[in-house]
């Protein structure tokens, strides 16, 4: 057959072996989130939770949701820089905010930003539209 | 004769072993198909729902989590409606319209095929996931922005949203071939007005199938664009409208129950005909009815969307539309009743699943007339009272009449009789057991519970009904094990039936049960749309002059069937199937990458242009 299909049919395995890493589709809604901060580079929780969709997308709302945006702005190309996670999670933790953001939540916001730093632009901008009615601190109107 | 039988069986057969498997294009190896897979995925996804019972049997039960829940009711609604009841009585059609029309085959074998086997992608889509844990956990409609980029990272949604289109491409190709055939092939004598009703009711759902699922396939693949290009469709922020899913969505979803429902009705048709011994009464009414419901059907689906808010008027007009709807509906239900009270009704199975159907459906219809009141719905939308009503009227109005079909054509299919006191024992605990399960589930509905949710607290109080119901759950489940058991064991065990165990008043009993390759060998001509019971003592009148020697089927005029011309059909093919493999890949890459589109097209248009390029000698070498 044909180059085409034959790419197509390739894609179609590496799509299957993708879907069977499933752990990155995982969701996991009961309370067996991290409750500390990562212990080092090595912790195994920094590998499940940033290679997690539901975790990612829950640290980018809550990125909205504390404000973030008011210092630094949407996330844009080269912001924010490449680091390692566990220094994203420290921080995270500057002007007060390790009072305000509970420690799951902090996970998740670092994995938000690891995320960033891969993530296209034109995937970036649509989740941010996607996400304009979210409550932003600071700038929200609605019923508190 | 028997000549002729050997050389026609000849003509119609398809190559030994597999790769007759592969490449056949008959329609009744095709339908069975269709059928058994979807009833394997009706068991399937049935055990998710005694799961789902046992996990709400009592308050505050917490062997499934949440996510589980909510993976389980996605699944189960999904495979229900999109892999179970659409194509089951599709393939029920497929099965049934050329043996009643008298033909050999139907209009567009070959897309039969194609049709099965890009239906067997869509199971896959769902259900090769789900075992390597990715399920789709929105429901069985999911609307944005909780399926949008952002909501649903990951690939549960396009997984989702492309089991659609794979399915939705596979009924198409059905519903024409349906449509076609019933119009361009009856016998002769069989005008318009003398098509029996359950032709009418194949042909109404067909159309309707062809009008309505573009719509959804739209909306699905809008999603995908959403997800995959930003093309905001769904995203207020970026320009688009939230609603303008759901209101393509229900535009397909609220035919779609119509489309499910109504081949239900040309099943009770013909069986209620057939066991009153007596023609079915009000034949015009009820093909009438028909109509009416596919018309009214596309005018209803804002009653799914009462709570949204949209203007008073729009939710008044629409209350009132479908208020209409049960008019019809009503006067169906009328003629079934009048013509088993004018007949001399036979109570064997099939006949009793058609009165289960009529008790049933009609509570489903009075639910429904209640949620479809704007001001009720917006307290019983979302609660229990809801999963009640769906559940009356797609088990009620589709399930009993499909297991009263199934149970009155197994003979034709077979060659053997189901067990008819099994049969009574089964239909009662599934009947019973049915009722016992969703009745509580109005009242736990009106008490306030939500759909949807994967416990509840004891303060509540609904922990009885609940448990009630699972009890109901649990014994049609028993009911169900026993329907299965003795259609496996009358396979065979069962008694042997001949061509015509219940005297039927269709042209399927007309032929050998199960019905050769060619079914037919000459095409019968007929009088009335109970053609078997025209001249009860004579042969059957016949038309001569089909090909034995090479395959043909007969054309005939769109309302007076008068004959037009032999239609040379094809034979078996691979392309089909290999069709069908590229089309998937094209799906499945475009989850991923939008230039699958592009780049799946071309294998698709070379294996198009292998799959019609004409192989039959031209007309003028043919006649010499
Ligand atoms: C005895 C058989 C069945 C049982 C016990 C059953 C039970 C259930 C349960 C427990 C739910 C979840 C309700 C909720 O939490 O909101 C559900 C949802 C549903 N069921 Fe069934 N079901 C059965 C058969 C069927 C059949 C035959 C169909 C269709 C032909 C069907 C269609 C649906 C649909 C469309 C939903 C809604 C899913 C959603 O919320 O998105 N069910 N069923
Ligand atoms: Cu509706």
């Amino acid at each position: 057959m044909s180059l085409p299909s034959m790419r197509l049919g390739s894609g179609w395995i590496i799509g299957m072996t993708l879907l069977a890493g499933c752990s990155a589709e995982q969701r996991t809604l009961v309370a067996a989130q991290p409750t500390s901060p990562p212990t080092g580079p090595d912790d195994p929780r920094i590998a499940a939770i940033k290679g997690n969709f539901y975790q990612i997308s829950q640290g980018g709302r809550y990125f909205t949701w504390y404000g973030c945006t008011s210092c630094h702005g949407e996330p844009k190309t080269g912001w924010p820089p490449r680091l390692p996670f566990v220094t994203y999670y420290a921080r995270i933790g500057h002007k007060g905010y390790d009072r305000k953001i509970a420690a799951e939540q902090r996970w998740q916001i670092s994995a938000y930003l690891n995320s960033l730093t891969v993530t296209d632009a034109a995937k970036r901008h649509r989740q941010a539209v996607d996400q304009k009615g979210e409550p932003t601190a600071g700038q929200w109107q609605g019923p508190l | 004769m028997s000549q002729r039988h050997e050389q026609l069986q000849a003509t119609w057969s398809d190559p030994p072993g597999i790769w007759g498997f592969l490449t056949t294009v008959n329609p009744r190896r095709i339908a069975a198909r269709y059928v058994l897979t979807a009833i394997a995925l009706l068991i399937l996804s049935g055990l998710l729902a005694l799961d789902m019972r046992v996990q709400l049997s009592q308050p505050q039960m917490h062997r499934m989590t949440a996510q589980l829940y909510n993976e389980s009711f996605a699944l189960h609604g999904s495979t229900m409606l999109f892999l179970v009841s659409v194509p089951v009585m599709e393939a029920m059609a497929m099965w049934l319209v050329p043996l009643m029309l008298g033909q050999r085959t139907m209009a567009f074998p070959r897309l039969n095929a194609f049709s099965y086997w890009l239906y067997l992608g869509g199971v896959m889509m769902l259900w090769v996931p789900h075992t390597l844990g990715v399920t789709p956990d929105l429901g069985w409609f999911e609307y944005p922005p909780l399926s949008g980029p952002s909501y649903s990272p990951g690939h549960r949604a396009d997984i989702w949203a492309q089991m659609i289109t794979f399915t939705e491409v596979a009924a198409l190709a059905v519903s024409v071939n349906v449509a076609v055939t019933i119009l361009k092939m009856r016998p002769p004598g069989m005008t318009l007005a003398k098509m029996p009703a359950f032709l009418w009711a194949m042909l109404v759902s067909a159309v309707m199938t062809i009008i309505a699922l573009p719509a959804v396939m739209l909306v699905t693949s809008m999603l995908i664009a959403d997800r995959l290009v930003s093309t905001h469709f769904f995203s207020p922020a970026g320009g688009g409208d939230v609603l303008l899913f759901q209101h393509l969505f229900w535009f397909f979803g609220h035919p779609e129950v119509y489309i499910i429902f109504l081949p239900g009705v040309g099943f009770v048709s013909a069986i209620v005909e057939t066991f009153s011994r007596r023609r079915l009464f009000g034949h015009v009414p009820v093909v009438l009815s028909m109509l009416a419901i596919a018309i009214l059907a596309f005018g209803l689906w804002v009653h799914h969307m009462f709570a949204v808010g949209l203007p008073k008027v729009g939710n008044a007009l629409y209350t009132a539309a479908s208020m209409a709807i049960a008019l019809p509906a009503g006067i169906q239900i009328f003629c079934f009743i009048a013509t088993i009270a004018l007949g001399k009704p036979s109570y064997r199975t099939p006949l009793l699943w058609i009165i289960a159907f009529i008790l049933t459906f009609v509570i489903g219809g009075l639910s429904g007339i209640m949620t479809a009141s704007a001001p009720l719905d917006l307290q019983l939308t979302d609660t229990y009272f809801v999963v009640a009503h769906l559940h009356y009227v797609l088990i009620g109005g589709a399930m009993f009449p499909l297991f009263g079909a199934f149970t009155y054509w197994y003979p034709k299919a077979t060659g053997r009789l189901m067990s008819d006191g099994w049969g009574i024992v089964s239909c009662a605990l599934i009947v019973g057991g049915f009722n016992i399960a969703f009745f509580p589930m109005h009242i736990l509905g009106l008490m306030g519970m939500p759909r949807r949710i994967y416990t509840y607290g004891p303060e509540m109080g609904w922990g009885d009904l609940n448990l009630v119901a699972t009890g109901g759950t649990v014994i049609a489940s028993v009911g169900a094990s026993i329907f299965v058991a003795n259609a496996l064991i009358s396979y065979w065990r069962g008694k042997r039936s001949g061509a015509d165990p219940w005297s039927g008043s269709t042209l399927e009993w007309a032929t050998r049960s199960p019905p050769s390759n060619y079914a037919f060998a000459d095409v019968p001509v007929v009088q009335s749309a109970a053609p078997m019971w025209d001249n009860p003592l004579g042969p059957f009148p016949v038309m001569r002059g089909l090909s034995s020697r090479c395959r043909e089927a007969l054309v005939t005029s769109l309302v007076d069937a008068n004959p037009q011309c032999r239609q040379p059909s094809p034979g078996p093919s691979i392309w089909p199937l290999v069709a069908a493999l590229v089309t998937s890949a094209l799906f499945v890459g475009s989850i991923y990458t939008p230039w699958a589109l592009v780049w799946g097209a071309v294998p698709l248009a070379l294996v198009l242009t292998a799959w019609f390029w004409p192989t039959r000698p031209r007309r003028k070498e043919a006649q010499a």
